[in-house]
C-alpha cells in the first residue's frame, strides 16, 4: 500500500477504487493506473526510495495478538531500516502502528501507538536521530489485507515504515 | 364555530350532570374534560439546514432563524373547558367526568347464568383476531427464546395457595393472569425488583370482576413518588381486567374462588 | 400529593373493611408476557383533505416509532371498529377492547390561524376507560415529523413512566470504499433513519468515534490523518464550524463529553503510552487523570459527575476500571474472562455498557458500576461501541455479523430484547445518540 500520496489523493483514490471494485475490470481511472506503475517498475528502483525500502530492506515488522514487543525477526528488519536511514541521511520516515480487526477502535488506536513507538524507539536506539522518525497509530483503520482470516490478521498487526520526506 | 362551542358547553353540562346519576354508556357524545396543553416545537428543517454545511469548508454559517421557538411557552389555548391537563408528569388525571361506579353497559354478559360463554358480538371475531395476531409480529429471534423460558418457569408450584382451592385451579388462575400481564415496560425500568403491586379482586359467579380491583399497597406506591411503580400498578390492573372472565372455575364451588389477592412481582423476570 | 395520600388511605381502609381476612386466595404472579403491548393508533383526524393526508403521515411516523421500541405492537388499522370523529370525544372503549387493544392513541391535526399546524393527542387506557394523558404540539407544517416523534415520546412516557427517545438524532461513521482505503465520514440522521446528512467530506481524514454533547448541538470526534497523529475535534452542528481541541504532539483520541457538557474526557498518547486526560472547554486547560504504564482509554463519566469509568490493560488483558473524577481511587470492576473495552456510563447512572471480547466473539453487555450484575445482551462476530438512548433504556451499537461483512447499526433493549437493525444508507459504525432535541 502506498501511503505516500498527498492527503487529497487518498480520498480520490478511495473513490476510484470503489468504482474499480464495482466494475472489477482493468479499465480503471488515471489515479489507480498511477498506483500500478509504482508497483511494476521493479527494475528501476531508485536507491533511498520507498521502493528500495520495501523491496530491499523490508518496511514492515509484525506483532503477535495484542502484543507490541519486537520479535527477533522484527529487530533484524529494524536493524536493516536503521542502516538504510544511515545511508540516506536526508530521508525522514513515519512509522505507523496497525492492528487487526479483533479489538475495538479506541483500544486499537492505543495499541497501534505502542507498536509504532516500539519500532521508532528501536530505530532511535540504533543511532537514528529521533527527529527523523515520527510514530503514528492507525489502529485497525488501515488494514493491508482486507480479509477476515488469521493470516490477514497477522499481516495487519504491524508497524510500517514509510518515507515521508526526502531532503534537508 | 360558535354553535360548536355552545353545543360543547351544553353537552359538558349534561355530561357532568348525568354523571351523578350513573350515565349509561349509550349516550355517545361525551366530551372530554381535560384540555390539551399545546407545546411549541422548533422546526426541524432549521436543525437540518444547520447540519448540512460541509465540514471541510468551515465557514461560519449564519443561523437561519433565531433558534427557539422552543417548547417552553406553554400557550394556553382558549378552550371551552378550563381544566388543564397536566403534561407529562404522571399526576392523577382529572377524572371528574367519570361516573363513579363505571357502568360498562355494552357488555352483554349475563350476570347469573351458570355456564357463560358469552362474548357474542355481531362481528367476525375470527377475522379480527387474525388481523390482530398478524400485527403482533415478533421481530427478534431472541424473543422466542425468552418466551420459551417463561413458559417453562410458569410450571412452578403454587405459593401461598389457599388450602381449599385445588392447586390446579390456582395454576390456571396464575397462568391466565400471567398471560394477560404485560410487563415488557416494567422489566426495563430502574430497580424493577421493587415494583411489586398487590391487587385484591372479587369475582362474580360468571368469572367476571365484580368491581374494580383494589390496590393493597396503593398508599406505598403513591407515597414513593416512583412513577415506574405507578405504571406497574396500571399494568397490573389492566392485566386482571383484560383477562376476565375467569370462567374456568367450578361454579358449584364459587365460595372458594370468589376472592383473590394477586401479588405481581416482576423481579424474577427482570433477572436482576 | 397529600390529597392523594388521604385518598389512598381511605381506599385501603375500605378495602380492609369489605373483605374478611382469610377468605382470599393469595397468588404470586411472577411471570408475565413480554410481548409488546397491543395498542391502537387510528389515523390522526384532519379537517380538510390536506390535514387528513398529513394526519396519515404523522400517524405512520408515530406507529413506526412505537413499534420499533419493542414495547408496543400497533394493531392493524383494518381491525378497528370505531371510527373516531373528534379527539375531544370520548371513545367507545368496548370497540377497542374487542380488538384486544390495551391502549388507544387518538389524535387530530388542525391548521392554526397563523398557518401552522397543531397536533393534539389523547392516550386512553381502554380497560380502565381513563385518559392517561393529553398533549398538543404546535409547529410549522414542514416540521411535522418532529411533532410526530414528540407525540410518540408522549405516548411512550404515558405508558412506561420513562422519557421517550424518539425525538432524537444519531451521529455515526458512514463508511465507503474498500477496507484498505476506507472513506469514513460523519453522518447525522433522525433516530428513525430519516433526514440523513453528511457532516464531513472524508477527503483529508477518517472521522471516528463521534459523541454528542449532552447540552449543545455539538459533537466531539477523532480525525485520523495520514502521517501525523490523529486528533480530537469539536464540531458545531448548527454552524458547521469545527476546531481541533488543543494541539498536541501525541495522538489524542477516544473523546467523550462530561455530562454537564463543560469538559471533554479523552485519551492522549505520549511516547506510545496512553493515559486519560480531561480538557475544560472554556479555558482549554488540560488535566491528567491517570498516569500508568498500561494503556488507559475510553473514559466515560457518571451522570452525577463524580466518577469515571475507563479501559485499562494495566493488569494484563483489558478490563474496566472506575475512579473518582479527580483520578483518585482507581479500582477494577470487571473480572471476567476475555477483554472488556469501551465502557459507556448510562445516562440513568445505574449501569455501564461495554464491549466484551471472549474466545473470538464480541458481546455488548451491561454491568453495575460496582462490578455486580454483569449481563451480556448481544453476541456476534463483531459487536462494538455501545451508545445509550437518553433515557438509558435502549442501546445502539455497530455489528459486523460475519467475517468480511460490512458494519451496520443495531439497537437492543437493555433487557436484551428487541434486537433490531437500524436503517442507514450504507455501511455504518460508531453510532452516538443525541440528547433529546430542544
Amino acid at each position: 500500500m502506498n501511503v505516500n500520496f498527498s492527503m487529497k489523493m487518498i480520498g480520490a483514490v478511495g473513490l476510484m477504487a470503489l468504482a474499480a471494485a464495482c466494475s472489477s475490470t482493468k479499465s480503471t481511472g488515471p489515479d489507480v493506473a498511477a498506483t500500478d506503475n509504482s508497483n511494476t517498475g521493479v527494475s528501476s528502483i531508485v536507491a533511498g526510495s520507498q521502493e528500495d525500502l520495501e523491496q530491499n530492506v523490508g518496511h514492515r515488522v509484525f506483532f503477535g495478538y495484542d502484543q507490541y514487543s519486537l520479535t527477533p525477526q522484527a529487530q533484524a528488519t529494524l536493524q536493516r531500516q536503521a542502516d538504510f536511514l544511515k545511508q540516506h541521511s536526508n530521508v525522514r520516515v513515519v512509522v505507523s502502528g496497525n492492528c487487526d480487526e479483533r479489538g475495538t477502535r479506541e483500544y486499537n488506536l492505543a495499541l497501534g501507538a505502542r507498536r509504532a513507538e516500539a519500532a521508532r524507539a528501536y530505530l532511535v536506539s540504533m543511532g537514528i536521530d529521533s527527529s527523523r522518525v515520527t510514530a503514528v497509530s492507525y489502529g485497525k483503520e488501515r488494514p493491508i489485507d482486507p480479509r477476515s482470516t488469521e493470516e490477514a490478521w497477522s499481516l495487519n498487526r504491524n508497524a510500517t515504515t514509510t518515507i515521508s520526506a526526502v531532503g534537508a | 364555530m360558535r354553535f360548536g362551542v355552545l353545543a360543547s358547553f351544553l353537552l359538558h353540562a349534561c355530561a357532568i350532570g348525568l354523571a351523578f346519576i350513573s350515565l349509561p354508556d349509550f349516550l355517545r357524545t361525551k366530551v372530554v374534560e381535560a384540555t390539551v396543553i399545546p407545546v411549541e416545537l422548533i422546526r426541524e428543517a432549521e436543525l437540518a439546514e444547520k447540519t448540512s454545511v460541509p465540514a471541510a469548508a468551515p465557514k461560519p454559517k449564519p443561523k437561519a432563524e433565531e433558534p427557539p421557538d422552543l417548547p417552553k411557552p406553554k400557550e394556553e389555548e382558549p378552550k371551552p373547558t378550563p381544566k388543564a391537563e397536566s403534561e407529562p408528569a404522571p399526576k392523577p388525571e382529572p377524572k371528574a367526568e367519570e361516573p363513579a361506579p363505571k357502568p360498562e353497559l355494552p357488555k352483554p354478559k349475563p350476570q347469573e347464568k351458570p355456564k357463560p360463554k358469552p362474548k357474542q358480538e355481531d362481528l367476525d371475531l375470527d377475522a379480527l383476531s387474525a388481523l390482530v395476531d398478524k400485527s403482533r409480529k415478533s421481530d427478534a429471534a431472541s424473543d422466542a427464546d425468552s418466551n420459551a423460558t417463561l413458559e417453562a418457569e410458569r410450571a412452578r408450584p403454587a405459593i401461598g395457595a389457599g388450602d381449599r382451592l385445588a392447586a390446579s385451579e390456582i395454576d390456571k388462575m396464575r397462568a391466565a393472569v400471567s398471560r394477560c400481564w404485560n410487563a415488557s415496560a416494567i422489566i426495563g425500568a430502574p430497580e424493577p425488583e421493587k415494583l411489586i403491586v398487590e391487587l385484591d379482586i372479587d369475582l362474580n359467579r360468571d368469572g367476571t370482576l365484580s368491581g374494580a380491583p383494589r390496590v393493597v399497597n396503593a398508599l406505598q406506591i403513591n407515597l414513593s413518588g416512583n412513577r415506574f411503580w405507578k405504571v406497574a400498578e396500571q399494568n397490573a390492573i389492566r392485566a386482571v381486567q383484560a383477562c376476565q372472565p375467569y370462567d374456568f372455575f367450578d361454579p358449584m364451588r364459587y365460595q372458594e374462588w370468589k376472592a383473590f389477592t394477586l401479588n405481581f412481582d416482576p423481579s424474577i423476570m427482570a433477572g436482576f | 400529593m397529600i390529597r392523594q395520600a388521604v385518598l389512598a388511605i381511605l381506599a385501603a381502609m375500605i378495602g380492609f373493611a369489605a373483605t374478611p381476612a382469610g377468605a382470599r386466595v393469595r397468588i404470586d404472579i411472577t411471570q408475565a408476557n413480554v410481548e409488546p403491548m397491543p395498542i391502537a393508533v387510528p389515523d390522526f383526524m384532519g379537517g380538510d383533505s390536506d390535514m387528513t393526508g398529513l394526519g396519515r403521515d404523522i400517524t405512520g411516523v408515530i406507529m413506526a416509532d412505537l413499534d420499533r421500541s419493542g414495547l408496543f405492537s400497533v394493531i392493524d388499522q383494518r381491525a378497528y371498529v370505531e371510527k373516531l370523529s373528534s379527539v375531544d370525544v370520548r371513545p367507545r372503549f368496548a370497540d377497542w377492547r374487542i380488538i384486544n387493544a390495551q391502549v388507544l392513541v387518538a389524535g387530530e391535526v388542525r391548521q392554526t390561524p397563523d398557518g401552522r399546524i397543531e397536533v393534539a393527542t389523547r392516550v386512553w387506557d381502554v380497560y380502565s376507560n381513563e385518559q392517561l394523558g393529553a398533549v398538543s404540539f404546535k409547529t410549522p407544517a414542514d416540521n411535522w415529523r418532529r411533532a410526530a416523534h414528540k407525540v410518540a415520546d408522549f405516548v411512550y412516557k404515558s405508558l412506561t413512566g420513562e422519557e421517550g427517545y424518539f425525538d432524537t438524532r444519531i451521529v455515526y461513521v458512514y463508511e465507503t470504499g474498500p477496507k484498505e482505503k476506507r472513506t469514513k465520514r460523519l453522518m447525522i440522521m433522525d433516530q428513525d433513519g430519516a433526514n440523513p446528512v453528511l457532516l464531513t467530506d472524508g477527503l483529508n481524514y477518517q472521522a471516528l468515534t463521534p459523541r454528542f454533547s449532552p447540552t449543545q448541538q455539538q459533537i466531539t470526534y477523532m480525525a485520523l490523518f495520514d502521517n501525523k497523529p490523529g486528533q480530537v475535534y469539536l464540531f458545531n452542528i448548527e454552524t458547521g464550524e469545527q476546531e481541533q481541541l488543543g494541539t498536541f504532539r501525541g495522538m489524542t483520541f477516544a473523546p467523550r463529553f462530561t455530562p454537564d457538557g463543560t469538559r471533554v474526557l479523552m485519551s492522549m498518547e505520549r511516547a506510545g503510552n496512553s493515559d486519560v486526560f480531561q480538557m475544560e472547554l472554556a479555558t482549554r486547560r488540560l488535566t491528567r487523570l491517570t498516569d500508568n504504564p498500561g494503556i488507559d482509554v475510553s473514559p466515560t463519566m457518571s451522570p452525577d459527575g463524580r466518577r469515571i469509568a475507563f479501559t485499562s490493560d494495566r493488569g494484563g488483558a483489558e478490563q474496566i476500571y472506575v475512579m473518582n473524577s479527580d483520578g483518585s481511587g482507581q479500582k477494577r470492576i470487571t473480572f471476567g474472562d476475555g477483554r472488556y473495552q469501551t465502557p459507556v456510563w448510562s445516562p440513568r447512572g445505574d449501569l455501564i455498557a461495554f464491549t466484551r471480547l471472549y474466545q473470538g466473539r464480541f458481546y455488548i453487555g451491561v454491568i453495575r458500576p460496582d462490578g455486580s450484575g454483569e449481563r451480556l445482551l448481544t453476541e456476534s462476530y463483531l459487536d462494538e461501541g455501545p451508545t445509550w438512548a437518553p433515557n438509558g433504556r435502549v442501546l445502539m451499537f455497530f455489528r459486523e455479523a460475519s467475517p468480511g461483512s460490512g458494519p451496520s447499526l443495531w439497537s437492543v433493549d437493555l433487557t436484551g430484547r428487541n434486537l433490531r437493525r437500524v436503517r442507514t444508507p450504507g455501511d455504518s459504525s460508531d453510532p452516538a445518540w443525541s440528547p433529546p432535541l430542544p
